[in-house]
C-alpha cells in the first residue's frame, strides 16, 4: 500500500519517525500541517474505498491475527498519531453512524437470531439507543474534546492554566451477550471520540451479533485503528495478557474480578460494568397497577437478561397480594393466554443459562404464584413470579438474569433498608413510593450504582446521569459525556512565562531562605474567597438592558423634541 | 490541629528529613491549611445533590445525582512529604463522608508518631483510625476488604496494592512516580530556567515525586546551563552546601547508599557537586553531563539531589526519547515558543505538563494532579480530592401522573409498528437550543423594563406637578 504521507512506507519502526517528520514540518512551516491533514483525508477515503471493496478479505485476515499482533498493530497506529485529529475522529464516528443507519434491519435480524428479540425491543433498546447516543456525541464532539481552562488563584494571575484531553492509547472493550450490540459499540464510540485506538471483543455467546460486528465494522472504520477480535475464554485470556492503556469490561462480577486482576499487572485503569441483585421496594402509597406494569416491563424485556433488571421485590404481605393480582391481569393483557406464542417475548441465550434458570424454578416450585412453565426445546421460560420467598432460597443467592421475579415479604421500610444493606451494593435500587420521607430514608441510608424512583430501567435512558456500579456491581461510569471522559486522560498544564514581574514575585522561594521571603510568599499563596463571580453575567445583562432602554428613551425624547 | 501544632510539625519534618522551615511551611503545612480552608468553604456546595439537564422524554420527571461516600477508605502515605501525602487525602475522604484508616509511612518515624498521637486528639476515634507499621502490617491490612484505597508511593509497590485491591473489586487511586523529563530549547531565558529547575530539584533534596529527573537539551545549552548553575548554587548555598540550614538530608541509609551507588557509577560525568557524607546522610546537589541512556542513573527514578543531562540534537529526538519510555508523572518544557508548547502538549502523554517552571503547578487547586500509565491512576487536589472519595449515585425520579403514564405505556407489549414509531419519535435526540443564556436574557429584559418604567415615572411626575394633567384626561 503506498502511503501518501510521504516516502515513509509503514514498516516496523516507522511510527516514531512519522511523528518527527510531522513535527519538523510544523516547526519549519505552519502551512504544512494543513497539507498533512488533507493528505490524511485522501488517504482515508482511499482506505475506505478499499475496505468497501474487500470487506470479506479484511475480515478473513483479521481472524488469523494473534492477540499480540492485534495489540501491536493498534499501538503502532496510535503512536503514528493517526487518531489524534478531531476531524479524523468525526469522520470515523460518521462512518459508524452510517453503519447503524444502513444496517438497521440486519441488526434487528441478528438480535432476533441470538435472543429472538422482538423488533420493538431491538430498536428501542439497542439500535436507536446507539444512534441517538452517537448523534449526541457528534453534536458535542468539539466542545467535549477542546482543552478546558479552569479558574485560577491569585498567585497564577499571570499564568495560563489548561487541562488537555489526552487519549489513553490502546483501549480494550469487552462486550456482553445480553445486549450484544449496545454494550459493545456504545463504549467503543466513546473511545473513538476520545482519540484512542480500540480492540473490541464481542461476546462469543451471541453468535449472530458477533458475526455482524466482525463483518461490518471493518467496512466502515479504519482497520488499523479499530480491530475486532473474536473468541471465547481462551482467546480472551490471551488478549488480557497484553498491555492495554484502558480496559472497559461489561459482564459478570466473577469474570470482572479476573479482568481487573489481569489489568493490575500493567497498571491499566479499568471500567467494570458488572451486575448484582437490584432490589425493588414497593410500599402501599403507590398506584399498584402502574407499579406492576413498570416493574414487569423492566423485568421481562429481553426476558430478564438485563443487568439492571429488577431482581427481587421487597414489600409487605398486603402489597404482595395486590401486586400479584395486578400482575396476573397485566401479563395476560401483554402476552395473551399462552406467552410462549407471543412474538414479544425473548428466549434464553443458551442451554447452560436455560438449565440454570430451570433449576431455580424447580428449587422453589412450591412458591410459584404466576407462571412456572418452561420448554427446553425452545429455551422458553414463562414470566414467573415467586411469592413469600426467604433469603435462604436458591433464587436469592445470585443475580437471576432471567424471567423469574421473587417477592420477599418485609414489615416496613426499615427492614427493607436493613435487608439491602446486609447484601452487596446493587447496581440499581428501585423505589416505588409517594412518601417523600421514605424516599429520603432510602436515598441517605443505602448505596447503589444508581437509583430509579417509581420506574425501572428508564434511568439508563437519561444521558446526563452517569451509569455504573459501586462495590461488587462495578467500577467507573459511562453514558453521555461520561463515556468520552472515561477514555480521556485529563492532562493538567500550568504555563508560565519568563516575564520579569512574575519572576520577581516568585523569587522569594529560592534559598538562602529568610523570614521575610517566607512571609511574603505565604501571604501570596493564602487561600482567598473573593465575592463569587457567578452572578456577574446577570448583573452585566441587567446593566446593559438598563443602559440600552435609557438610550432608546433619550433618543426618543430627542426625536420628539426635534419634531 | 494544623494551626495549633504548626511548630511541632516543623520539628518532626526536621527530624525526619532535616527539612528547613520555609520548605516545610510552603510545601506541607500551609499547603494543607489552604487546601482545608478551601474544602471547608465549599463543603456545602460540593456535597449537595446535582441536578443535571434532562431530555425531552423526561420533562415530567426529576433527575438527581447524589453524592454517596464509598464506605471505609484506606490511605497509605509516603515518607517524602510524610504529612501532606497522608493528611490531604484524609481530609478529602472525611469531607466525602467516609470512615478512614490512615497508614503513615514507617520510614519517616517522627512524622508517623506525630500523626498517631495528634489525630486521635482532634478527630472522632471511631471514624478515623491510624495504623502504624511496615511492609508486614501493610500486607495484612491489604488482605481486608476496603471500599477505596488511596496509595502514594513507588510504581512497584503500587502494582502490589492494585493487585490486592482487584481481589475485592476495590477502586483505587495510585499516585506513583517515574522519571519526569525536562526539555530546554534555545528560546528559554536560561537564567530563570536554571533557577526554576534547580529549585524544583533541590527542595527536599530531590526526594519529590514531581522533581525534575533528567534534562534533555543540546550540547550548547548544556554548557551554559552548567555555568549558570555554578553561580546560582554558590549564591544559594555559599561555599559549603553541607553547612547551609536550607538543605534537606536523605531519609535513611538504604536510600543513601542507593544514591551513592548511582553517583559512583557515573563518577566521570560529574560536572558539579558529587560530594557526600554518609555520617550526615548528606549528598551534594550534583549535576551529571553527557549522560547516556545506558547509565545506571537513567534506569529508575532518581529521587535524590542528582540531575542528569542527556544531550539531544533537536526537539524530534527529545520527543522520541520521551515517548520511548513509560509515561512520566510530569513533563517540564522550557521554551518561549508557542509552537513548541503545542507540539509537546499534543505529541506526548504525561500526568501533567508544566511550561517554564517546575513543581508550582501542584499549587493550582483547579488542576487535577495524578499520573497516567506507569505513573499512576486517578487524580486529586482541590475539588478532585472530594470527588475521588465520592460515588456519584444517579437517580431518576418519576411520578404516577396520568399524562406521563400514557406516554410511557407505549413501551408495553403487545408491541406493534404504531407504538414503535411514536416511541422512536419521542426518544429521538433533539438538539434543542441551549438554555445557558436563559437567565441573562431574563435579567436583560427586567433591566430594560425597570429603566423604562422609571423613566416613564419621571416623565409623568413633572407633568402632574405642572398641573397640565394632559396624560390623565386624554
Amino acid at each position: 500500500m503506498s502511503s501518501p504521507t510521504g516516502p515513509h512506507v509503514p514498516n516496523s519502526d516507522v511510527h516514531v519517525i512519522d511523528i518527527d517528520i510531522e513535527v519538523e514540518n510544523i516547526i519549519e512551516n505552519p502551512h504544512v500541517s494543513i497539507q498533512i491533514d488533507k493528505v490524511r483525508e485522501s488517504n482515508k477515503s482511499e482506505n475506505n474505498n478499499m475496505m468497501n471493496g474487500n470487506g470479506n478479505l479484511t475480515t478473513s485476515k483479521q481472524k488469523t491475527m494473534s492477540a499480540a499482533e492485534a495489540v501491536q498493530k493498534a499501538r503502532d497506529t496510535f503512536n503514528r498519531g493517526t487518531t489524534r485529529p478531531i476531524e479524523w475522529r468525526r469522520q470515523q464516528l460518521k462512518n459508524l453512524l452510517r453503519m447503524y443507519e444502513e444496517n438497521q434491519n440486519v441488526m434487528v435480524e441478528a438480535l432476533h437470531k441470538d435472543l429472538r428479540r422482538s423488533k420493538m425491543e431491538a430498536i428501542l433498546l439497542e439500535v436507536d439507543y446507539l444512534i441517538n447516543d452517537l448523534r449526541n456525541t457528534l453534536h458535542y464532539l468539539d466542545e467535549w474534546t477542546k482543552p478546558e481552562h479552569p479558574p485560577k488563584g491569585f498567585v497564577n494571575i499571570l499564568d495560563e492554566v489548561v487541562i488537555y484531553n489526552d487519549p489513553y492509547g490502546v483501549v480494550l472493550v469487552i462486550g456482553a451477550w445480553n445486549y450484544p450490540l449496545q454494550l459493545l459499540l456504545l463504549p467503543m464510540a466513546g473511545a473513538i471520540a476520545a482519540g484512542n485506538t480500540v480492540i473490541v471483543k464481542p461476546s462469543e455467546l451471541s453468535v449472530a451479533c458477533s458475526n455482524f460486528v466482525v463483518e461490518n465494522l471493518p467496512k466502515y472504520l479504519d482497520n488499523d485503528a479499530f480491530i475486532v477480535f473474536e473468541g471465547g475464554p481462551q482467546e480472551t485470556t490471551e488478549l488480557l495478557k497484553q498491555r492495554f492503556d484502558y480496559i472497559f469490561y461489561t459482564g459478570g462480577t466473577n469474570v470482572g474480578r479476573i479482568v481487573y486482576e489481569a489489568a493490575t499487572k500493567n497498571l491499566t485503569p479499568v471500567t467494570l460494568e458488572l451486575g448484582g441483585k437490584s432490589p425493588v421496594y414497593v410500599d402501599n402509597t403507590v398506584d399498584i397497577v402502574v407499579t406492576a406494569k413498570r416493574i414487569l416491563w423492566g423485568k421481562f424485556i429481553n426476558v430478564g437478561q438485563t443487568c439492571i433488571a429488577p431482581d427481587y421485590v421487597l414489600c409487605t404481605k398486603e402489597v404482595q397480594n395486590k401486586f400479584l393480582e395486578a400482575s396476573k391481569k397485566v401479563l395476560k393483557e401483554w402476552y395473551g393466554e399462552d406467552p410462549q406464542k407471543s412474538p414479544d417475548l425473548c428466549r434464553i441465550i443458551n442451554n447452560r443459562h436455560f438449565s440454570r434458570l430451570q433449576q431455580l424454578i424447580e428449587s422453589s416450585k412450591n412458591k410459584i404464584a404466576i407462571g412456572g412453565c418452561y420448554d427446553s426445546n425452545d429455551r422458553y421460560i414463562e414470566p414467573t413470579i415467586l411469592a413469600n420467598v426467604t433469603p435462604a432460597d436458591k433464587v436469592m443467592e445470585d443475580e437471576i438474569f432471567g424471567p423469574i421475579l421473587p417477592i420477599v415479604c418485609i414489615e416496613n421500610a426499615y427492614e427493607a433498608i436493613k435487608f439491602i444493606n446486609e447484601r452487596e451494593k446493587p447496581l440499581v435500587l428501585y423505589l416505588f413510593s409517594n412518601n417523600g420521607e421514605v424516599l429520603s430514608k432510602f436515598i441517605e441510608n443505602t448505596t447503589s450504582g444508581g437509583m430509579c424512583i417509581n420506574d425501572t430501567v428508564m434511568n439508563m435512558g437519561v444521558e446526563t446521569l452517569p451509569f455504573g456500579g459501586v462495590g461488587n456491581s462495578g467500577i467507573g461510569a459511562y453514558h453521555g459525556k461520561k463515556t468520552i471522559d472515561t477514555f480521556t486522560h485529563k492532562k493538567s498544564c500550568l504555563k508560565k512565562n519568563f516575564a520579569a514581574i512574575g519572576e520577581k514575585l516568585a523569587s522569594g522561594r529560592y534559598p538562602p531562605y529568610t523570614e521575610g521571603n517566607l512571609k511574603f510568599i505565604t501571604a501570596l499563596m493564602k487561600k482567598r474567597h473573593g465575592p463569587s463571580l457567578k452572578y456577574l453575567p446577570h448583573f452585566v445583562a441587567f446593566a446593559v438592558g438598563a443602559a440600552i432602554s435609557y438610550g432608546i428613551f433619550a433618543w426618543q425624547k430627542m426625536a420628539s423634541d426635534d419634531s | 490541629m494544623y494551626e495549633e501544632n504548626a511548630n511541632l510539625m516543623l520539628d518532626v519534618l526536621y527530624q525526619d528529613l532535616r527539612r528547613s522551615k520555609t520548605e516545610s511551611l510552603l510545601l506541607e503545612i500551609d499547603y494543607m491549611k489552604n487546601d482545608l480552608k478551601h474544602v471547608l468553604y465549599n463543603l456545602d456546595l460540593w456535597t449537595k445533590p446535582e441536578r443535571p439537564d434532562r431530555d425531552f422524554v423526561n420533562w415530567l420527571d426529576q433527575v438527581f445525582i447524589y453524592h454517596d461516600p464509598y464506605g471505609v477508605v484506606l490511605i497509605i502515605g509516603a515518607w517524602n512529604y510524610p504529612l501532606a501525602l497522608s493528611l490531604l487525602p484524609m481530609a478529602g475522604a472525611i469531607a466525602a463522608g467516609n470512615a478512614v484508616i490512615v497508614k503513615p509511612s514507617e520510614i519517616s518515624p517522627a512524622s508517623a508518631r506525630f500523626i498517631v498521637e495528634y489525630i486521635p486528639k482532634y478527630l472522632d476515634n471511631d471514624a478515623v483510625i491510624i495504623i502504624e507499621g511496615g511492609p508486614q502490617e501493610t500486607t495484612k491490612l491489604l488482605s481486608h476488604r476496603f471500599d477505596y484505597i488511596f496509595y502514594t508511593g513507588s510504581t512497584n509497590i503500587g502494582k502490589i496494592i492494585y493487585a490486592s485491591a482487584a481481589k475485592h473489586l476495590t477502586p483505587v487511586t495510585l499516585e506513583l512516580g517515574g522519571k519526569s523529563p525536562v526539555y530546554i530549547d534555545d528560546t528559554a531565558d536560561l537564567e530563570m530556567t536554571v533557577d526554576r529547575i534547580l529549585w524544583g530539584k533541590f527542595i527536599n533534596a530531590g526526594q519529590t515525586c514531581i522533581a525534575p529527573d533528567y534534562v534533555l537539551c543540546t550540547k550548547e545549552i548544556q554548557e551554559k546551563f552548567i555555568q549558570k548553575s555554578k553561580r546560582i548554587l554558590k549564591k544559594w548555598f555559599g561555599d559549603d552546601p553541607q553547612k547551609t540550614p536550607d538543605y534537606s538530608r536523605i531519609v535513611n541509609n538504604r536510600h543513601f547508599s542507593r544514591l551513592q551507588a548511582v553517583l559512583d557509577a557515573s563518577r566521570h560525568k560529574i560536572a558539579i557537586g558529587g560530594k557526600y557524607d554518609p555520617g550526615d546522610k548528606f549528598i551534594d546537589l550534583t549535576i551529571l553531563t553527557n549522560v547516556d541512556v545506558n547509565d545506571k542513573i537513567m534506569e529508575d527514578e532518581i529521587f535524590g539531589p542528582l540531575l542528569a543531562i542527556c544531550v539531544v540534537k533537536d526537539i524530534n529526538e527529545a520527543l522520541k526519547f520521551i515517548n520511548e519510555r513509560g509515561k512520566p508523572l510530569v513533563l517540564y518544557v522550557f521554551s518561549s515558543s508557542e509552537k513548541v508548547h503545542k507540539i509537546f502538549a499534543s505529541h506526548t502523554s504525561s500526568g501533567s505538563i508544566c511550561f517554564n517552571d517546575t513543581i508550582v503547578f501542584t499549587g493550582v487547586h483547579t488542576l487535577p494532579f495524578g499520573g497516567v500509565g506507569s505513573s499512576g491512576i486517578g487524580t486529586y487536589h482541590g475539588k478532585m480530592t472530594y470527588d475521588t472519595f465520592t460515588h456519584r449515585k444517579s437517580c431518576l425520579k418519576r411520578n404516577f401522573f396520568s399524562v406521563g403514564n400514557k406516554l410511557s405505556s407505549l413501551r408495553n407489549p403487545p408491541y406493534n409498528e404504531w407504538k414503535l414509531r411514536i416511541a422512536r419519535e419521542v426518544m429521538r435526540k433533539k438538539n434543542i437550543p441551549s438554555f445557558d443564556f436563559f437567565w441573562p436574557v431574563i435579567t436583560f429584559v427586567i433591566g430594560c423594563s425597570i429603566t423604562y418604567y422609571m423613566l416613564n415615572m419621571q416623565k409623568v411626575q413633572p407633568e402632574v406637578l405642572n398641573g397640565t394633567n394632559a396624560t390623565i384626561y386624554s
